[in-house]
């Protein structure tokens, strides 16, 4: 049998393997090694083994190396360690290096493997990058959680501390009246470096590098904090701080503060990146918490000033209405001319001012139901009695209008429901078909089962376009000009409102110029209790 | 039912001038007495000086002491914890409730009607 080729092998090898001999010269190294560390192939044979490591490690091998000739106490021999080694053209790489001695024909010789580290380097370093970004990405979700400034500047600084691994952070908000940042929240060793930050910055005149990121709206990013003035500081040394990151938060190019940051290791770019789209994170969330925080406040004055105008207006209305009730009252029990020409004109005044009335508490309902403000009241009883007393209060204006609206009834339909709300719905609907509806013949239909009711009222007016059925239920929205048809688009809004507090639907089915039909389903006791998730809307 | 047999009077504490006198002209077409006052002290000035009134028609959003002031005062005196009072008010549905519980019997919202007004009054008057 022929001898095994074993340095053919060797030679075919991707990681390198190298030999040398008890005087420390090279004997065998295969073209791994050259390629590894930039000899030309063979040119390494002969040499010193001391030539492929750094300056600063060569008397340590030699010393090692006589201790384990004259002694055979071994520290290296099969095992591996992380060292750097040396190219022919001066750079340095990590490699992993495997030692082992063997006996050979020709004597004891020395073989190591080296294993290139730079792509398990590369590849750590990505690992670490993904962390990062895992982490950005949690606290993003994190930040969106609340709308709420404290919220986000609180996560913003414990997020950089905690999982991007910044040994302070500090965020500064700026105070848009003056112009000055204020410190907002700090996270890690802020405790111990409390005196080190300034509570409040004039960026115009602080000389720092968090005013001049304000002046500029750059980052600034550095790996090198020895040597600069500003973090010569006793506590940057005794901490070890290697790095620092001072982020501008930006919204629409606008500052609304400044991020910043203390590492005690270098950052790759990469990682400088990812705080920078961090900052921008941050930025946004606080952007969205000064939006809502607005949108907020104007609904609050909007609902404050419809509260207020509701009960100014309801004050002087009460001479109004006493004084023409009273009127009304003393012309009726007299008689002849005056009563016949006065009762007619006090008639259509206190209509009106019933009419305004209504208005004003329309009003205020938009404010509660907004707010949701208003707590159902349940009672039991009869609707088709409640059904009939508020046809009776439409009577007049049937009337006048000289249409027909026809009642459709059970004898009785009695259930638990809010009275004075439901009262509230039936009008609307009602006041609707009125307006809306020619003059031409209303129907008014309720139907009973044993858990629920429907109510339908049906107009043969102009009816409603498809496309603006649904939207006919929003609030200010309607389907008709407003220049032709008076009203504020309130009404059907309220009433979706408070049939849906009563557990039940309102949909309308109209046939533009035919008329419309506008249905109420309600429960007949009462809403189902909704489940804490709201798993049980839209059962019914 | 004569002028002599209504005389109770009727106290009106409301501090719109424009709604005090529309209040006062109702009462008095149906031949009650009226004694009047622009605020919760006064109203207490007046009480301290006279019979007590058969009702009392309270507003409640005054200057100087606001009616749940004057009712919470009322409550504490043995003498005027016993006047009926019907409070007439703006204020919304909760507020009105809140007079409820220091000792108001009727609620009106404003604009208050007149039937209901002279119901309220005629129950105690």
């Amino acid at each position: 049998m022929q001898p095994f080729e074993w340095s053919k092998i060797i030679d075919a090898l991707g990681d390198a393997v190298i030999a040398a001999d008890r005087d420390g010269s090279i004997v065998y190294a295969n073209p791994a090694v050259d390629r590894l560390l930039g000899w030309a192939p063979g040119d390494l044979v002969g040499q010193p083994l001391i030539v492929i490591m750094p300056e600063r490690m060569r008397p340590a091998h030699e010393e090692g190396f006589r201790r384990y000739l004259s002694t055979g106490v071994a520290r290296l021999i099969g095992r591996s360690v992380r060292v750097p080694a040396l190219r022919k053209d001066g750079a340095e790489l990590d490699i992993e290096l495997t030692l082992t001695a063997q006996r050979v024909e020709q004597g004891q010789v020395f073989v190591a493997m080296l294993r290139d580290l730079r792509e398990r380097v590369e590849l750590e370093r990505q690992l670490g990058v993904t962390k990062y970004v895992a982490a950005a990405t949690r606290a993003a979700a994190r930040l969106a959680e609340r709308l709420e400034l404290q919220h986000v500047v609180s996560v913003a600084v414990t997020t950089l501390a905690q999982d991007l691994d910044a040994a302070l952070a500090r965020l500064w908000l700026r105070d848009p009246a003056s112009g000055s940042l204020e410190l907002s929240a700090s996270a890690g060793l802020s405790d111990q470096v409390e005196g080190s930050a300034r509570r409040r910055i004039d960026p115009a005149t602080y000389p720092y590098k968090v005013g001049a990121v304000a002046r500029t709206l750059r980052p600034f990013l550095s790996n090198e904090l020895v040597g600069d003035d500003e973090f010569e500081q006793e506590w940057i040394r005794r901490e070890g701080l290697k790095a620092v990151a001072v982020l501008p938060l930006l919204c629409g190019g606008e500052l609304r503060g400044v991020l910043a940051a203390f590492f005690r290791r270098r950052l790759a770019d990469e990682l400088f990146e990812l705080l920078g789209t961090f900052g921008a994170l941050v930025a946004s969330a606080l952007e969205n918490t000064r939006l809502y925080t607005q949108a907020q406040e104007a609904i609050k004055e909007r609902d404050e000033f419809l509260s207020m105008a509701s009960h100014e207006l309801r004050t002087p209305l009460t001479p109004l209405v006493l004084s023409l009730e009273s009127l009304r009252r003393v012309v009726g029990r007299g008689d002849g001319v005056a009563s016949e020409t006065v009762q007619p004109k006090l008639t259509a005044a206190v209509r009106a001012t019933s009419h305004i009335e209504s208005l004003v508490s329309r009003m205020l309902d938009v404010a509660r139901v907004h707010e949701g403000r208003y707590e159902l009241r349940l009672e039991t009883f009869n609707l088709v009695g409640l059904l009939g007393e508020v046809v009776d209060r439409h009577r007049a204006q049937v009337e006048s209008l000289g249409c027909t609206l026809l009642v459709h009834t059970p004898e009785a339909v009695v259930g638990t429901w809010d009275r004075l709300r439901l009262d509230q719905v039936i009008a609307n609907l009602l006041s609707n078909a009125l307006k809306y509806g020619r003059a031409r013949p209303i129907d008014v239909r309720l139907a009973a089962s044993d858990d629920q009711v429907t109510l339908t009222v049906t107009d043969r007016g102009i009816g409603i376009a498809a496309g603006d059925q649904e939207r006919v239920f929003d609030r200010f929205e309607r389907a008709v000009s407003g220049d032709k048809y008076g009203g504020l688009g309130l009404g059907l809004w309220i009433t979706r409102k408070f049939v849906e507090a009563m557990g039940g639907a309102v949909s309308v089915a109209s046939t533009p110029g035919e008329g419309s039909a506008f249905t109420v389903v309600l429960p007949r006791h009462g809403p189902r209790p909704v489940a804490p998730d709201g798993a049980e809307r839209g059962v019914a | 039912m004569t002028d002599a047999t209504r005389c109770g009077p009727v106290l009106i504490v409301e501090d719109d001038p424009d709604v005090r006198e529309s209040l006062r002209g109702v009462v008095l077409d149906e031949g009650y007495c009226v004694a009047e006052a622009g605020d919760g002290r006064q109203a207490l000035e007046y009480l301290r000086a006279h019979a007590n009134p058969c009702v009392m028609i309270l507003d409640l959003m005054m200057p100087v002491m606001d009616g749940w002031q004057l009712l919470a005062a009322m409550k504490d005196d043995a003498a005027l914890g016993r006047i009926p009072v019907v409070v007439v008010s703006a204020s919304s549905v909760d507020k009105l409730q809140t007079a409820q519980t220091l000792g108001a019997v009727a609620l009106l919202r404003k604009p208050v009607h007149l039937d209901a007004l002279l119901e309220a009054v005629e129950r105690f008057c």
